[in-house]
């Protein structure tokens, strides 16, 4: 590859890396906010419909960022420019390897969310140590260490063999 | 005591109320993730309370952290209002007065919905746990000498029993489940939610009370009333929850609770609390005799004057204060006819600038 076409290829990239960058900025999730309008603009890319929007932005639990559908429509654009440029339609190519390289990348960070304060709270909970310890009513009657016999009194001498003191 | 804001600082105030409705939807927000996270913890073990406290603790320590987040906000505000330059020189401190009062009904409303939010998540891990407690209620226990049935004459703690077929002393102990209702903060968590329209009284009562700086004897009978009325909700419910709160107990939880400011707050400054009362009490009645009589009473008339008016304006008595200054004026400045107006400006200006 010649030099020119190293340039050319780092220029896509860059073009590309911008864009994934402004679409995982847009906020509301899945909406279209006005720097995303112009970056549709500036492609030529029609929004998605609202309806498909909102069922895509459920579907793919999105936290933030632009759909992924529009995000490929504009990486798709990028390289139809460069391609057309250039005049080398191996370039819409390469661009639709780089997107998919991308998207599950795309959609990790897309989807990310901080984890709930509550999280190490109702982990220990589903650990469920206490089970060990947890005991249904229950009742014992001491015996003597001496002869064996049961107490029979609140007194804790044996009524037996008059060991002074029941138990162990 | 609200007054108008001047123009110059309303893109201020609309700031500043926009900033404590968003913290408003937040805590909202927090509170849902809360409720989750209590029902998934007391889905997976309704004993162990460990999990339980995490979520509490966690809570708290979030809402803390908002409330901090308020003051810093707060100082922001301030400082940039210090910096607005008006012609009107009580116009700055009438801003900072009415947002300082909304800033601490915020903070009162979040001590509020944090008490609520955790009562009523511990509440439900308390009636979990009573549900457990009482299937081991029904549990019988065998002698462990006989074999035979043993009568349980408590649930809640351990017991000796005689056994009625071999005649050993047996003893008892109650499930996990029922030790840590009654024994842990189960029962506990039930009496504060059944108490919590108490509580809120309570504070509120509270609030009241600090807020005035001329109090009487009355209004320290309605915190010490607001007080009691809370422990006796709260002991009375324990006496319904908790098989070991006899009457006596909760007799006794009511005294012990009410001793701290019984034989503090409600024996500090009781002489000039009796004597503000005569004066306030007066001026409740208006009766002109009354209040004129209390202020020639006084050492310093004058200074009594004052105190009077002020303990109208901060009653919400405003013109009760207007008639106090003309009723005492002429007794205290007879040499100054403008002294009542000016009084009852001065200290309506310090009434509306307290920020509380």
């Amino acid at each position: 590859m010649t030099g020119d076409r190293f340039a050319l290829v780092g220029h896509l990239t860059e073009e590309l890396g911008k864009l994934f960058d402004a679409a995982l900025l847009v906020e509301p999730a899945g909406g279209v906010n006005d720097a995303w309008a112009k970056v549709l603009a500036k492609y030529g890319i029609a929004p998605v419909g609202a309806a498909e929007r909102e069922a895509t932005r459920a579907k793919l639990n999105l936290a933030r960022g632009a759909l992924p559908a529009e995000v490929a429509a504009c990486a798709h654009a990028i390289a139809n420019q460069f391609a057309a440029a250039v005049g080398d339609p191996r370039l819409v190519e390469a661009a639709t390897e780089i997107w998919k390289a991308t998207e599950g990348k795309y959609l990790e960070h897309a989807t990310w969310r901080p984890k709930s304060m509550f999280a190490f709270a109702v982990q220990t909970a589903k650990q469920a140590r206490s089970k060990g310890w947890q005991r249904p009513p229950g009742g014992y009657v001491i015996k003597c260490s001496q002869c064996g016999g049961p107490r029979l009194a609140e007194e804790l001498a044996c009524q037996f063999c008059g060991n002074e003191k029941l138990g162990t | 005591m609200t007054a108008q804001i001047h123009p110059a600082y309303a893109a201020l105030a609309q700031r500043w109320s926009t900033f404590l409705d968003k913290v408003r939807a937040r805590i909202k927000e927090i509170e849902g993730e809360a409720s989750a996270a209590y029902a998934d913890v007391i889905a997976s073990d309704a004993i162990d309370g460990t999990g339980l406290s995490g979520v509490s603790s966690a809570l708290k320590a979030r809402l803390l952290q908002l409330a901090a987040k308020v003051d810093d906000s707060w100082s922001t505000i301030s400082n940039e209002a210090d910096k607005i330059d008006v012609d009107d020189g009580r116009a700055g401190g009438y801003f900072q007065g009415a947002q300082l009062v909304l800033k601490a009904q915020f903070a009162r409303w979040l001590e509020r919905e944090t008490e609520r939010i955790i009562v009523t998540g511990e509440a439900d891990a308390g009636r979990a746990l009573h549900a457990l407690a009482l299937q081991e209620v029904g549990q019988q226990v065998p002698c462990t000498q006989c074999g035979a049935p043993l009568d349980r004459p408590m649930w809640h703690q351990a017991v000796n029993v005689t056994c009625q077929s071999c005649k050993a002393v047996a003893t008892l102990t109650p499930g996990t489940a029922s030790a840590m209702f009654t024994g842990g903060a189960g029962a506990i968590w039930l009496a504060r939610e059944q108490a919590f329209g108490a509580w809120c009284a309570m504070q509120e009562a509270e609030v009241a009370w600090h807020k005035l700086r001329h109090k009487t004897i009355d209004d320290l009978a309605r915190w010490e009333g607001a007080t009691r009325a809370y422990w006796q909700t709260y002991a009375e419910a324990m006496g319904r929850l908790h098989p070991g709160w006899t009457p006596k107990h909760v007799a006794d939880e009511v005294t012990g609770k009410m001793s701290w400011l019984l034989q503090t707050t409600s024996v500090d400054d009781r002489t000039v609390r009796e004597n503000n009362q005569g004066g306030v009490a007066a001026v409740a009645a208006g009766d002109p005799n009354a209040v004129v009589a209390w202020v020639q009473r006084q050492r310093d008339p004058a200074d009594a004057g004052e105190t009077l008016i002020a303990a109208a304006l901060e009653r919400g008595w405003g013109q009760h204060a207007t008639w106090i200054a003309q009723l005492v004026g002429p007794i205290v400045a007879s040499d100054e006819p403008g002294w009542a107006a000016e009084k009852v400006d001065e200290l309506t200006y310090y009434q509306a600038t307290r920020g509380d």
